[in-house]
């Protein structure tokens, strides 16, 4: 065996209860560990600046929403102004100018195929691969994507979403779960993270008719990355 | 004295529940946090570590209160602080992987507090086991929580629980023996 492996206290007898020699290191090691002082406040501080940054997030999203119509009224507006005008004006006078006869076109070869470049192949969009479990019946994935944040989106069904956010808590991930039978917010669930299977199990508080118990999401993938 | 803390609500809302969420919060803490503490110092090894995984756990508690009492907090806050430890290894591995990327040099794994881990042989095994192993161990042994209780606060079957711990004793035993030849 090599010394790594090795405690570094050699002299000490193997213990025989081995649950017992456990609990009572550990015991003994609690009177050891004492909070900081200053734990509190800084669970205090993080109380408070979640919010704080919760609505920075809204007034962003506020902003972007106007900005978003604004162009939207720009891009449109002419193309409505314009369709008026050619209502309201008069028809256009049609000119007498008789253009010259134009020799006819010279028909175009056909390719030859020995060096006309095969067309590509229709690109199929990337397969989805994950799984997702509602109170372990498997729910066929439509789309899966993640963005550069830490935004997972799995779509399934006609109207069901499931999104994993961990933009704003990395260390815990919130889950929105929705279908046109029920919706769970982010609030009444509790999500574990296993890291051998990359799966997230979402479990809702109140479970009812119409939201599951569980929801487990598998991405044993790499996710693609969202494109908008 | 820190102010005290108030349960998240719409502002300038008073609602008769935020009250009770208040009272529940500061209770809680005063009756689990050392707890906390010490259970999520021995899951991590590194009680910055566990201070860090608590105060998120004690975030998430009181945003929970918000919406109602807890009816079982210590159970709750195991959960949750196993499952905070678990994001926070995936964390660490993920800067981990960032900075072999660019080229930084390779952080050490945090090391178990030297004052908790001491010169006690049986905590220097327990903290070479696996992450699962290690918590699992921790579970039945120092919180003496069944079977049952350890697969539901990890989220696994009975049967995992078993063989887990059966597979953690006998490597700690190894660990002691190899020491004592």
């Amino acid at each position: 065996m090599s010394d790594s492996r090795r405690p570094d206290d050699r002299s000490a007898p193997v213990p025989t209860d081995l649950p017992t020699a456990v609990r009572t290191s550990l015991q003994a090691a609690d009177e050891r560990i004492l909070p900081s002082p200053d734990l509190r406040a800084r669970v205090a501080d993080r109380i408070t600046r979640r919010p704080r940054r919760e609505r920075r997030a809204q007034v962003g999203l506020a902003l972007a929403t106007v900005v978003f119509v604004a162009l939207a009224v720009v891009a449109v507006w002419p193309t409505a102004d314009r369709q008026e005008v050619d209502l309201a004006a008069p028809p256009p006078v049609t000119p007498t100018f008789t253009p010259p006869p134009t020799p006819a076109p010279t028909p175009t070869p056909p390719p030859d195929p020995a060096t006309t470049p095969p067309v590509p192949a229709t690109t199929q969009p990337p397969e989805v691969q994950g799984t997702l479990l509602v109170d372990g019946t498997r729910e066929p994935i439509t789309s899966l994507c993640e963005t550069r944040e830490g935004l997972i989106t799995a779509t399934f069904g006609p109207t069901g979403v499931l999104e994993v956010d961990r933009t704003i808590a990395p260390s815990a991930p919130t889950v929105r779960w929705a279908t046109a039978a029920g919706t769970a917010a982010t609030d009444d669930v509790e999500v574990d993270y296993t890291e051998d299977t990359d799966t997230y199990t979402a479990t809702f508080a109140n479970p009812g008719g119409e939201v599951p118990t569980t929801v487990a999401l598998t991405t044993n993938v790499e996710v693609p990355l969202c494109t908008s | 004295m820190i102010p005290l803390l108030t349960a998240p609500g719409p502002a300038g809302h008073t609602r008769p529940r935020a009250a009770v969420a208040t009272t529940s919060f500061d209770q809680i803490w005063a009756d689990h946090h050392r707890w906390a503490v010490r259970l999520a110092t021995h899951l991590t090894g590194d009680q910055h570590v566990a201070e860090d995984v608590v105060a998120d756990v004690f975030v998430r508690l009181h945003r929970r209160l918000g919406r109602g009492p807890v009816d079982q907090p210590r159970a709750y806050l195991r959960r949750a602080i196993v499952n905070e430890r678990t994001s926070w290894l995936r964390r660490t591995s993920r800067d981990l992987a960032l900075r072999m990327a660019v080229g930084r040099e390779r952080p050490a794994r945090p090391a178990p507090t030297d004052a908790v881990v001491d010169r006690d042989p049986v905590l220097q095994a327990l903290h070479r086991l696996t992450e699962r192993q290690r918590t699992v161990v921790v579970l039945r042994h120092y919180e003496q929580l069944s079977v049952e209780e350890v697969a539901a606060a990890l989220g696994v079957s009975h049967g995992t629980v078993k063989t887990t711990t059966h597979r953690a004793l006998a490597r700690m035993g190894d660990l002691l023996g190899g020491d004592a030849r």
